[in-house]
């Protein structure tokens, strides 16, 4: 493979990786729901977008490498009427999400719950996820 | 579904929203008529495609295609079999979903990012609303962790 095409490639894939899914899904199709997690760790990103919201974290593995996280939230509408705001994504803050994994993408997961390094902790679980106990009563 | 729906109200999805990149916000819109223009195609090709999923026994997919996620999402002949059972409560989401088009396409003629953005929520309830009664039904909000996982 000559270096030009290598470099598409890689441009290429790269795109891939920071795009996030668009289209809808039934929620046990994409995520895992025998795969809860807790993921603490910076929150570097967020796209305050439709029809989803997307989280991206960096946390740090045992081995001491960096893993690159996006997890889908809900629509901002329903972030902010459970109290999220844009303002509240600040540089360098740390933050804990509970979810459930990606199914087919080891980097994706679903949040449900966020919990701010100031002890807010905000529902950020979609429509028609499972209903678990994370969502408001 | 995915080649004409989807990828419009993508356009019309992503046409507005903030990204927040280490604390500092940037806005993501519309920069010019053209771009302007682009979004409002893609949102009168959904609107009018609307038309299209209310043909009565018109089919839902390509021959031959299949679940994308078998026993989780439906495959097209039995979304096909739900519309058959339902044609009103079908074509009721359909006009919805047209509907749910008109506010986006007023904010588009407007230029007003704000009003587009709150128009593109209301245009997801309305997809959702109808995916979880004609494409994946049994994976409705308020399913048990559990009966999901199964």
């Amino acid at each position: 493979m000559n270096t030009k095409i290598f470099l598409v490639l890689l441009v290429a894939g790269a795109l891939c990786a920071v795009q996030p899914a668009k289209a809808h899904h039934a929620f046990a199709a994409e995520y895992d729901l025998n795969k809860p997690l807790t993921l603490n760790g910076v929150v570097t990103r967020m796209e305050w977008a439709n029809p989803h919201g997307w989280i991206y974290m960096d946390t740090k593995q045992p081995n001491g490498m960096v893993k690159h996280w996006m997890i889908e939230t809900a629509a901002p509408s329903q972030l902010s009427r459970h109290g999220l705001k844009k303002a509240d994504f600040v540089d360098g803050m740390t933050a804990v999400v509970k979810g459930y994994q990606g199914k087919n993408d080891p980097g994706l997961a679903n949040g449900r719950t966020l919990v701010l390094k100031d002890g807010r902790s905000f529902y950020i679980g979609s429509v028609g996820g499972p209903n678990d106990g994370a969502e408001p009563r | 579904m995915n080649s004409v729906i989807d990828p419009n109200i993508d356009v019309v999805w992503n046409a507005v929203k903030t990204v927040i990149d280490h604390g500092k916000p940037i806005e993501h819109a519309p920069a010019n008529d053209e771009e302007w223009a682009a979004v409002r195609h893609s949102a009168l090709t959904v609107a009018e495609g609307a038309n299209l999923l209310m043909m009565p026994g018109r089919p839902v997919a390509p021959p031959g295609a299949g679940s994308l996620s078998p026993g989780i999402e439906l495959a097209p002949d039995q979304v096909r079999a739900l519309i058959d059972k339902s044609p009103s409560g079908w074509n009721q989401f359909a006009r919805a979903l047209q509907d749910s088009l008109q506010p986006a396409i007023e904010a588009i003629d407007k230029k007003d990012k704000e009003a587009l953005f709150e128009a593109g929520d209301k245009i997801d309830e309305i997809c959702e609303s109808c995916h979880q009664v004609f494409w994946y039904p049994e994976q409705g909000a308020g399913t048990s962790a559990q009966a999901q996982a199964r």
